[in-house]
């Protein structure tokens, strides 16, 4: 993405960016690093996604058809630790580092070098992560939630823990920037409650990644001890517990899966808005509502482990813990509608993707509260019923969101229009391809079948079958994804400062695209 | 960021905040084990208890303790519980034992863990000797018999008239021995 | 032509036509236990899908009316306070509705408590089959135990060499047998690392943690057969190690338990008689398929870095005893299972001899076969 128009209004002690490789390797530049961020998100994404295609591809038929099941389970794995550490991660960082400046009117990070790490970092994490495949023992298999004693004696399990350590403290590097940006850099007059909505979506966020990455760092390395140094952590044998580890996980794991959305939550309330024109409705509330959705998310972790064996008091607490928190999500919900209620409603491809969003969040959280109720969890725990719900509010959740902040955005960051039919023709293939997909796996997983299985019996056949078709129809329409983004990088209509009828901020106010240097004066926020 | 950013004070709490919860997953393990022993999660019981140590209220009542054995890992050992089913008085120690047989002719050491279900009961069932409580080891071919004393204390719940006192036995390690013959 | 276009649009539409389309809802299983689940699940389901079409209905109908050709001036009200504190009441109040039975039902799964006429099965999950432990039936001076591993051969779910059967992945050589209308507490634990234990039918389901029991309670109302499966990714061969329930009336119970100690007697006879290698070999295959093919593939060749190669191995062609060593003692420190509980003397015999002898090792080794009197010698010199 190119930014090279210089504004000649500023006096000159700073150029545009270099040209060449060493311009990415060295950039300090908010935009630009958000840029990297997008584009590594964007192929971590295809390569989860061809991951997926493998796993569905064999899940076709009932049978093996294409690989053994070691293979299958690589393939599980890395899809997991792909999408979620590759790609929406990443995706939302780089979000948060193209628009978080400009959105305080502020000129850039407050620690703009070790921004510049926090990426870079990334690449040398994956590139540990996926040396493994060119190891005897191969890619990790374990699933991306590695429980002991599996994961313990599993080949090459230090390679993946290293490779964590790297992706979190990339992650919390970038979390500590964020909130000493917010908290310090905010433009005159711009009191926290004035704040857009997508910045206090990931001030919350941040708190979060700073509480639990430390501790999912704390669980891989109590697993590398006793993988190699003869803990027992773990381990009945001298003490430990396997139990211990799901505790830890989950104690981060929870909260990561809100991690995975607030961003998102942010940035539907700018599209819904605008796109509605019309002030979202319940400004505050919606603050609250994410405030209260991160507290809540560090108490209810062991809904992950209904069925390890938990005395029916912790069980009964997990259980009401997490149905509470159906209600601020509801709120949110609510509050978008009300948004759209009365509006000046138009559906470009932004809104499409928010409005979807909305609407098929919303059916994962309904998946979600089921999971809720204990006794019937017993039911779905580790059947595809919770595949069909995570995939819910991931993919027509968190993925659409970031689909729906790249068509709003990329006219401010490369000042051309992308191509409202192919955009539109982009997001029906992605509506319609993600229902396919994942919509039948609830019926899978009521039926019986389970998760993380490479073959499954002749009941579960035709709905399979049916789910592979989706996904290939899903995973293609990426493609024109792809296409639509590169070629509005290079050419489109020109795109004006405000770009869209009825949005609202301060990145509306600079050019489009947005100059090198943005903000060097604070503006003034009324 | 003139003064650089150790001088801001949010990054500076920031920071020590990251390292906090770091020791703070560390710091996980012993408040799980506390927290198992004051609930009985998993049914984890500790160490040998002090017979003496007990209230002179007692409410006696009847509990029937069925004993349980796993070999973790296929290890060459035959364990058994000497006998399945023991109906004890809450408050009185009653002996039991479990028999381990080496079916190799390797020198074996072994650790034994014990599990009690239901967890509520975990924290009632007082062994004063146990041999979960150090390493054994069995000879080649060798056949030793494992004495329990335990007792169970009246404030079990009462809901609770059945509880299970499961064993299992891993392998630590696997010592080769010279050949010798062996006299039976 | 067109007749190539009917039948491309005909064939996949048979193929939707004739399918299991139908599949799409929890059992409501053969316990109360389960139809109180069963009664949840649908009481949620229906809260939810009642909140989704009120929901979204106001959702779509506003998306139609407000469409901008429709109305070109916006509302601009950002607060509504009544309407904001009913939709946070009534959501509130909905969930406490639904969080009392989910509660109720919850305590009475947690009542472990014995009854009357109750048994205990000790259930171990291994890498990939489950063990079964009758605590209260003796075999002989040791509780009922056995094994129950995979039928399904390697022919139907590879490559798709052989069409499956009705049960493909469901089948089991030794169901669990339970008397109907008794109370069986399953105590569950594992070998090796974590598995779970899953009947949908009974509405249980307890992850079998290694060095921990855990207890599930079920009685089960309608004689039948019942099947689940592993649901803890449990390694390569997760999928491959299905659960078989038989419930049978108290009097087919006893008969059962009556043919295993007749069974256990068999086998005392069947090791002492001789073998001929032909016999051996007819068992010892059927055997190796079952048990060993899983790692050690059926043509013997194994997978390099994992699982060794049989065939061709100087151990299975020249070292009897070695052998029988590894198989009665496995290999410390990998996958290698001690297989001396798993498989009886005849077994045990069989498959050995089975292994020393096809795949050419025969001819390469010294082809030799080994007797479940090797076996019976074996062990007692570990006495």
């Amino acid at each position: 993405m190119s930014a090279v128009v210089e504004n000649h209004d500023h006096h000159d002690d700073h150029h545009g960016p270099k040209k060449g490789l060493m311009r990415w390797l060295k950039t300090t530049n908010h935009k630009d690093i958000g840029t990297l961020y997008l584009w590594f998100a964007f192929a971590a994404f295809l390569l989860g996604g061809a991951f997926a295609m493998g796993i569905r591809a064999e899940l076709f038929e009932p049978g093996l058809q294409l690989m053994d099941p070691i293979r299958y389970n690589q393939l599980v794995t890395m899809h997991g630790l792909i999408m979620i550490f590759g790609g929406v991660m990443p995706a939302f960082v780089g979000l948060a580092n193209w628009l978080i400046p400009l959105q305080i009117g502020a000129p850039d990070m407050a620690m703009p070098r070790m921004n510049n790490l926090s990426f870079w970092l990334l690449p040398v994490a994956f590139g540990i992560l996926l040396s493994t495949a060119f190891m005897e023992g191969g890619l990790p298999g374990f699933g991306w939630t590695f429980y002991a004693p599996l994961s313990t004696n599993y080949p090459n399990v230090a390679y993946f823990v290293f490779a964590i350590h790297i992706m979190g403290a990339s992650s919390i590097m970038g979390s500590i920037n964020v909130i000493v940006t917010i908290m310090n850099m905010r433009a005159p007059g711009m009191t926290l409650m004035k704040m857009p909505l997508f910045v206090w979506s990931w001030l919350i966020t941040a708190y979060l990644l700073i509480a639990v990455m430390p501790v999912l760092a704390g669980a891989v390395t109590m697993l590398l001890m006793d993988a190699y140094f003869g803990t027992s952590f773990f381990d009945a044998a001298g003490g430990g517990d396997p139990v211990l580890f799901q505790h830890v996980f989950w104690f981060f794991g929870h909260p990561e899966v809100y991690i995975m959305i607030l961003p998102a939550f942010g940035i539907t309330s700018h599209i819904i808005s605008t796109f509605s024109r019309k002030p979202l409705f319940g400004h505050s509330s919606m603050v609250y509502a994410m405030v209260s959705i991160a507290v809540l998310s560090f108490v209810v972790w062991a809904h992950h482990m209904f069925t390890v064996g938990m005395p029916l008091v912790a069980e009964l607490f997990f259980m009401w813990a997490t149905m509470l928190i159906a209600i601020p999500t509801g709120v949110k919900v609510f509050n978008w509608c009300a948004t759209i209620f009365k509006g000046s409603i138009t559906y470009e491809t932004p809104m499409l993707f928010a409005i979807a969003f909305v609407v098929l969040f919303t059916i994962g959280g309904f998946s979600g509260l089921m999971l809720a109720i204990t006794p019937a969890d017993f039911q779905y725990h580790d059947t595809y019923f919770v595949v069909a719900h995570f995939h819910y509010v991931l993919v027509p959740g968190s993925v659409f969101s970031i689909m729906a902040a790249v068509y709003y955005w990329l006219p401010k960051w490369t000042g051309n229009m992308y191509d409202e039919k192919m955009g539109r023709l982009h997001f029906w293939l992605s509506f319609i391809g993600v229902n396919i997909t994942f919509f039948p796996q609830h019926f899978v997983g009521l039926a019986g079948m389970p998760r993380r299985y490479a073959d499954y019996a002749l009941q579960f056949a035709e709905w399979n079958a049916v789910s592979s078709v989706g996904a290939f129809l899903f995973g293609l329409s990426q493609l024109l994804f792809l296409y639509i983004v590169v070629k509005t990088v290079f050419a489109g209509k020109k795109a004006t400062p405000q770009v869209w009828d009825g949005a609202d901020g301060l990145e509306w106010t600079v050019d489009s695209p947005a100059p090198y240097h943005t903000f060097d004066v604070p503006p003034k926020v009324k | 960021m003139s003064n650089g950013p150790l001088k801001n004070k949010v990054f500076v709490s920031l920071l020590g905040a990251v390292t906090f919860m770091f020791f703070f997953s560390f710091m996980l393990v012993p408040l799980y084990n506390v927290f198992c022993e004051v609930t009985g999660l998993n049914g984890k019981i500790y160490g040998p208890s002090d017979f003496f140590k007990k209230n002179n209220e007692t409410y006696e009542r009847q509990v029937n303790i069925r004993f349980l054995s796993t070999v973790n890992g296929s290890a060459p050992v035959t364990f058994y519980p000497s006998e399945t089913n023991l109906e004890v008085m809450t408050d009185k120690v009653s002996r039991t034992s479990y028999i381990a047989t080496n079916n190799t002719n390797k020198k074996l050491t072994l650790s034994i863990v014990p599990s009690v279900s239901p967890g509520l009961a975990a924290e009632n069932v007082k062994k004063i000797q146990c041999f979960c409580f150090s390493e054994q080891t069995l000879e080649p071919y060798e056949t030793q018999e494992w004495p329990v004393r335990f007792y169970v204390d009246s404030e079990l719940s009462e809901n609770v008239n059945n509880v299970y006192l499961s064993y299992t036995l891993f392998e630590k390690e696997r010592e080769e021995m010279l050949a010798v013959n062996h006299e039976h | 032509m067109k007749n190539k276009l009917w039948a491309l649009i005909l064939y996949p539409l048979s193929f939707f036509m004739s399918a299991d389309w139908l599949d799409v809802n929890m059992p409501v299983g053969v316990t109360d236990i389960s139809r109180e689940v069963f009664g949840l699940h649908m009481a949620i389901f229906f809260v939810v899908v009642a909140i989704g079409v009120v929901v979204f209905g106001v959702l779509f109908w506003s998306m139609w009316k407000y469409r901008r050709s429709n109305n070109k001036k916006p509302a601009t009200f950002t607060e509504n306070h009544t309407v904001e504190i009913l939709w946070t009441i009534i959501p509130t109040l909905i969930l406490i509705a639904m969080a009392v039975p989910a509660s109720i039902t919850l305590k009475k799964i947690y009542d472990h408590e014995a009854e009357e006429g109750g048994i205990d099965i000790q259930v171990v999950g291994w890498q990939w089959k489950w063990q079964y432990k009758y605590l209260d039936e003796q075999v002989g001076n040791k509780p009922l135990s056995f094994f129950s591993n995979l039928t399904t051969p390697p022919d139907q779910y590879e490559f798709n060499r052989v069409e499956k059967n009705e049960n493909y992945l469901l089948e089991v050589d030794e169901p669990v047998v339970i008397p109907v209308d008794t109370p069986v507490r399953f105590l569950i634990t594992s070998n090796d690392v974590i598995h779970s234990w899953y009947m949908s039918d009974f509405a249980v389901k307890q992850d079998a943690i290694p060095g921990f029991i855990n207890v599930a309670k079920t009685k089960v109302n309608v004689p039948g057969i019942y099947r689940g499966n592993c649901t803890e990714l449990c390694g390569e061969r997760h999928a491959y190690m299905p659960i078989v329930v038989k419930a049978v009336t108290q009097d087919e119970y006893q008969e059962w338990l009556q043919s295993k100690r007749d069974l256990a007697e068999q086998i005392a006879y069947l090791t002492e008689k001789e073998w001929t290698s032909d016999e051996l070999l007819a068992t010892g295959e059927e055997i190796y398929e079952t048990r060993c093919a899983a790692c050690h593939q059926t043509n013997g060749a194994g997978i390099a870095g994992f699982y060794p190669a049989l065939a061709g191995s100087d151990v299975v062609m020249n070292d009897k005893a070695k052998q029988i060593e590894i198989l009665m003692e496995g290999i410390r420190g990998s996958q290698m299972q001690s297989f001396a509980e798993q498989l009886n003397e005849v077994e045990m015999a069989s498959v050995i001899t089975f292994t020393r002898l096809a795949w050419g090792n025969e001819r390469s080794g010294d082809g030799e076969i080994v007797i479940p009197k090797d076996i019976v010698e074996y062990k007692e010199t570990n006495l």
